[in-house]
């Protein structure tokens, strides 16, 4: 396998594994729609990064923070669910992304490449980041577990019981936004949606138990990447879209296994 | 009132420009048992929420002299199956408060039996009867040894013979563990019986604060309180 391959499949696998944490918690949130919305934000961010003269991907990556951070406090003193704010932002960035294209003709297949992706171009900083995100997902969820159970279940009950629920509810948006921004470079914008919910999903399927769940949806994400990759390499396919297709044959089969088996994972 | 264990002075509180509390003044003292009685909407989440400090007061102040509270909300979590097991759930509250996994896996054995829920140990959560979320849920604020225990509502869930029994819970709850304990409803007919006080909250503001008995000696009591 020469390095071209090695850094596709890595990136492709960490971007699983990665996502799949993330979308345990996108799930417990119920805010699928994260995916289309930080896209967007990375999107106008792009296009305008480039057109006011920072680097792209910079750009990009800052603006998905940047609303992810704002998402949290923005819900809570509009009094209105995520997915309505989500939305909000949605549009308005989307809009955005569109009259940069619109006024800056040349810059419409930086647009392309941040909806479509593309896994060959990442490189080993790419990986490393994925690297830390993952690893940051793995401590903050083996440190903070019963406060995020706590917060997840119900952030009232949660800040009655001394918890600082506000903390972790807006870092665990924050970071959502972070891992959907680097997982665009494999995914794209478009296919994020698919890595961020089908794990999560298959989980879903067969655990009744939080531990349980949280760890099969990111080895679900993890082998869905993994799988989805080298199948694409052999039958020489689109990676982000076949890795999709792979997550939802697990979820697939998961769903059949519940049906069939009736073993639920209460741990 | 100073010196009260749970305390509101002149509270006031608007909501979206309207007057939801105003000059409310309540006084509770540790260990007591009080029925919070009123109508829909007379406001009674919203006092509580202020004791919380979920809600900023817009005149006046409200405090609880305790960090260790147990709460069970008017509504909680429902959604499309939520995947944890109630000893999680029960588990979690327990270490989030800051106690030591072994203790909590003592005292959670402990508290499931005395609310005879043993058996959903391992028990996903959205799958239990309303009867078992409710008492999992107290469980959960009751692993933590609060010293006020705050219940808005239990009844919601619970079909009147499960509310029967929830209610005889609270009871015995509020004395074993010598808590201060306000519970929340609507319905004077879901009144627990040892409550010996009852504050009734009407329009925003308390109509009623003093024993039971001389309460419902009154005639037209449904009408007094409701009207
Ligand atoms: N966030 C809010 N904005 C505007 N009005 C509110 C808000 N929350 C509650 N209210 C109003 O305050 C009143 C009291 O509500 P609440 O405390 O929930 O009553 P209760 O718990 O006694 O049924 C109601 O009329 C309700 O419509
Ligand atoms: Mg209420």
């Amino acid at each position: 396998m020469d390095e071209l391959y090695l850094k596709a499949f890595l990136s492709c696998s960490l971007t699983g594994a990665v996502c799949g944490l993330a979308g345990a918690f996108i799930f417990l949130m119920e805010i699928p729609f994260v995916g289309v919305a930080v896209s967007h934000a990375a999107m106008a961010g792009g296009v305008w990064g480039v057109i006011l003269g920072f680097p792209a991907k910079i750009a990009a990556f800052v603006t998905s923070i940047l609303m992810s951070a704002v998402l949290g406090p923005f819900s809570d003193r509009l009094k209105m669910h995520l997915n309505f704010v989500l939305s909000v932002m949605f549009a308005f960035l989307m809009a955005l992304a569109l009259l940069g294209v619109g006024i800056f003709e040349g810059h419409r297949q930086m647009m392309y490449s941040v909806l479509w992706g593309n896994v060959f171009l990442s490189g080993w900083n790419d990986i490393l980041f994925l690297v830390f995100l993952l690893t940051l997902e793995a401590a903050l969820i083996i440190f903070f577990y019963s406060s995020l159970v706590l917060v997840m279940f119900n952030r009232e009950m949660a800040a009655a019981g001394g918890v600082n629920e506000k903390l972790i509810y807006y870092t665990v948006l924050v970071i959502t936004g972070a891992v959907v921004s680097a997982g665009m470079n494999t995914a794209g914008g478009l296919m994020i949606f698919g890595m961020i919910i089908l794990p999560a999903a298959a989980a879903k399927q067969l655990c009744t138990g939080m531990k349980s769940f949280i760890i099969l949806s990111g080895a679900a994400g993890l082998f869905g990447g993994a799988g989805g990759a080298i199948t694409a390499f052999l039958l020489n396919l689109p990676m982000g879209a076949t890795s999709v297709l792979f997550m939802t044959a697990v979820f697939l089969v998961s769903a059949a296994v519940k049906k069939f088996y009736k073993i639920p994972l209460n741990h | 009132m100073t010196g009260d264990f749970v305390r509101a002075e002149n509270l006031s509180v608007n909501l979206g420009g309207k007057t939801v509390l105003s000059g409310v003044n309540l006084g509770i003292k540790h260990g007591e048992f009080v029925t919070l009685i009123g109508p829909n909407g007379s406001g009674k989440t919203t006092l509580v929420k202020c004791l919380l400090g979920f809600i900023k007061p817009s005149a006046g102040s409200a405090v609880i002299n305790t960090r260790r509270t147990g709460y069970i909300p008017q509504s909680y979590t429902e959604k499309g199956g939520f995947p944890a097991t109630a000893g999680e759930l029960i588990k979690s509250a327990g270490i989030s408060a800051g106690m030591k996994s072994s203790g909590v896996i003592i005292s959670r054995e402990k508290i499931m039996a005395e609310l005879k829920i043993s058996s959903v140990l391992n028990k996903c959560f959205s799958d239990l009867s309303g009867g078992e979320k409710q008492k999992t849920i107290l469980a959960m604020a009751l692993i933590k040894k609060p010293e006020v225990l705050i219940l808005d509502e239990p009844n919601l869930n619970l079909d009147p013979h499960a509310y029967a029994k929830f209610l005889k819970l609270a009871d015995s709850v509020h004395k074993k563990h010598k808590i201060t304990v306000i519970f929340v409803t609507h319905m004077v007919s879901a009144m627990p019986v040892s409550s010996a006080r009852v504050v009734v909250l009407k329009k925003g503001g308390i109509y009623y604060d003093g024993k039971a008995a001389p309460l419902f000696r009154k005639k037209n009591v449904m009408e007094e309180i409701y009207g």
